[in-house]
């Protein structure tokens, strides 16, 4: 393996010295993990992440750089299981909270990793690696290939366990709030290959009067408090690590720190007279809303206080990305895996902005203040995040967000390969332009798709969208 | 055995999919005509279309992007001069001459296209577009309700006026279709 495509790469996101040289061996790992060639991360250094990510801004490379250790640390989770430590796999959407109270509670000998999103998040945003052209099919387990239309999270994840790429897991903590279809593939990944030693599943039925406030709706916050609860006796079970609910508190405390400065950069960014950070690089900075990076939380909020300052200094210069009127297009889905996209928009005189950034922290704390019970604090802040709770909820939600946030149009999609969240999303776009007649766009394709596959058919849409936005703003 | 070209990706189809559209008319669009148009054989398109109906949406999604263009260039070249008359009459006179120039496609995209894809969410935004513009511009924004009903006559008036031109079941002139919309839209907005 040639290095120096490797070094570059991590130079660009700010190692050197002495540190570059130690973490050189670990990246190379994880690169090899990512399944990554020297011409990959060549390609990413040369050409993606410079076309795609502000590297001139120190908070967007600090960022991207956590994300890196992040995927450092899924690759040394053989060596930590060598040495007696617990490995946790867990999958989205789910609230990171209790991936965090047991780290909290083993002293760091518990390690949760959200081994597929992270990594396809990874691959798609800062490589152009993706579940389509550039995965090969022909290698995935026959039981998951096309037609059969499965998340590519699920069957990287499949694909992962079967090749053995992954260590086995301690626990296999699935979380169904939104589908099943994750609990589904874990059952497999148990069934008919060595999955996991113990499955632990959270989900709930998707069974509350439509329009009902879910967060407020005792029924279910009850049956998500006690889900929890009893999926974390199985996994400290598992584990050998109890976890108390002060354990719990302080990591509550450590996702509060976080969504604080994740409503702070929400609110700069949207109410800026000119965009000073993309709609990507929004969504990227909104990534531990739904999972933990395993790695210390230092170099996380470190990035966001970075990005802050700088996002300040930007506003208070008058720097941004476009023109003051340029129109904004609230993206609902997640750019990240899609950088490309937002910048079809901004190529076209419109700015992506929003992401999956949630600016709910004072409503997170207030649910924390008013629970006793801090399980079923959490349970109202998983039942918060849309797509968790019915689609008039969610609806109502991404409404107030419109409200809180002008925009001239919003735009949701790419959720092809998620029938469910796809075909509730369509019919969801008409119940929140009826309420604010703020003008609903949809585009199909896939997240985890790559530029080459989706963007062709879908130019002229984008374009379209752009004028009809443009024709608004005279 | 020729070697047969090799497609870079699914624009060239939807480019040949347009020309066929605009030449001969949606009628003689087919898997067939179009690996014609592009020297490949039929299959070698289902490698990169599911279906004849993707390619049809992807013409109207063309049609679309194409229209909506020239009425943004339009109105932009008047921005400082722009209020409610101005910019539905602007609308108004690039749809026909829209609708004059790309004859088949503006057929297709308001009749039996408008049938096929209105209910589609990728499609759906982009039609009725004269009441929804005139509901988000500054130029028509600010009376929009008192004035809902002549927004959505005009509407009415242009597709259905556009739409007998580019079937050739009118030869009303451009003077003459102007001289229309100045009516209608004198009677009609207050």
């Amino acid at each position: 393996m040639n290095n120096s495509a490797h070094v570059k790469f991590l130079e660009m996101l700010g190692w050197e010295g002495e540190e570059l040289q130690e973490f050189l061996p670990e990246w190379l790992r994880a690169a090899k993990l990512l399944g990554l060639s020297d011409r990959d991360v060549a390609f990413a250094v040369e050409k993606w992440i410079p076309a795609y990510w502000d590297l001139s801004l120190a908070g967007v490379r600090k960022y991207i750089a956590a994300c890196i250790r992040g995927v450092v640390e899924i690759a040394k989770g053989a060596d930590y299981q060598a040495r007696g430590d617990k490995l946790i796999y867990v999958n989205m959407p789910s609230v990171p909270v209790l991936l965090g109270a047991n780290r909290i509670a083993s002293g760091g000998h518990v390690h949760a990793f959200y081994t597929s999103y992270l990594m396809i998040s990874v691959l798609t945003a800062f490589f152009n690696k993706n579940s389509g052209k550039n995965m090969d099919f022909d290698e995935e387990p026959g039981c998951f290939r096309s037609p059969c239309a499965n998340c590519a999270l699920n069957r990287l994840r499949l694909r992962m366990c079967s090749e053995g790429r992954l260590p086995r897991p301690n626990v296999a903590w699935s979380w169904g709030l939104r589908c099943s279809e994750s609990p589904k593939t874990d059952e497999m990944v148990g069934c008919i290959m060595h999955g996991a030693d113990v499955n632990v599943t959270v989900t709930i039925p998707h069974d509350a009067p439509s329009g009902v406030v879910e967060a407020d709706y005792a029924k279910k916050v009850d049956l998500l408090t006690a889900e929890m609860r009893l999926a974390q006796e199985k996994v400290s079970e598992a584990t050998g690590w109890p976890v108390s609910d002060d354990d719990v508190r302080r990591a509550m405390d450590d996702y509060l720190e976080y969504m604080d400065r994740i409503q702070t950069l929400t609110d700069l960014v949207m109410t800026a007279d000119s965009l000073p950070i993309s709609g990507g690089e929004l969504t990227l900075f909104g990534l531990c809303v739904e999972l933990c990076l395993s790695i210390d939380g230092n170099y996380i909020i470190d990035a966001l206080d970075t990005i802050i300052a700088e996002v300040r200094e930007r506003i208070e210069k008058g720097i941004g990305l476009a023109p003051r009127n340029a129109p904004r297009l609230a993206c609902h889905f997640n750019p990240l895996g899609t950088p490309w996209l937002d910048k079809a928009f901004r190529d076209s005189g419109v700015c992506l902005v929003q992401g999956k950034l949630l600016p709910f922290a004072d409503k997170f704390r207030g649910f924390v203040a008013e629970e006793s019970d801090i399980y079923r604090a959490l349970a109202r802040i998983c039942l918060s995040i849309p797509s968790t709770m019915n689609m008039l909820d969610e609806a109502r939600i991404n409404a107030e967000m419109l409200t809180r946030y002008p925009v001239d149009g919003a735009l949701y999609g790419f959720y092809s390969s998620d029938s469910w969240v796809g075909a509730l999303q369509k019919t969801m776009v008409q119940v929140i332009e009826a309420e604010t007649g703020v003008p609903h766009f949809y585009i199909e394709g896939s997240l985890w798709a790559g530029e080459d596959t989706d963007y062709d058919s879908r130019r002229a849409i984008v374009r379209s969208i752009c004028n009809y936005l443009k024709i608004s703003n005279i | 055995m020729a070697r047969e070209k090799v497609l870079c990706g699914r624009e060239e189809i939807i480019r040949a999919a347009v020309r066929i559209v605009d030449a001969e008319g949606m009628e003689a669009l087919s898997a067939r005509r179009i690996s014609k148009e592009l020297g490949v054989s039929a299959m070698t398109i289902y490698n990169y279309v599911a279906n004849l109906g993707e390619v049809k949406k992807y013409v109207l999604s063309d049609g679309f992007d194409r229209l909506y263009d020239s009425i943004y260039h339009a109105l932009n070249e008047l921005r400082d001069q722009v209020d409610k008359f101005t910019f539905c009459k602007t609308i108004a006179m690039q749809v026909f001459e829209f609708a004059k120039t790309n004859r088949n496609i503006f057929a297709f995209m308001f009749f039996e296209g408008r049938t096929q894809f209105l209910d589609d969410p990728e499609i759906r935004p982009f039609y009725n577009f004269i009441t929804k513009l005139t509901k988000r511009s500054k130029a028509t924004q600010k009376d929009w309700a008192e004035n809902q009903k002549a927004y959505v006559l005009l509407e009415s008036y242009v597709i259905y006026e556009s739409y007998q031109v580019c079937t050739g079941v009118s030869d009303l002139s451009r003077e003459q279709y102007a001289t229309m919309i100045d009516f209608l839209l004198a009677r009609c907005l207050g």
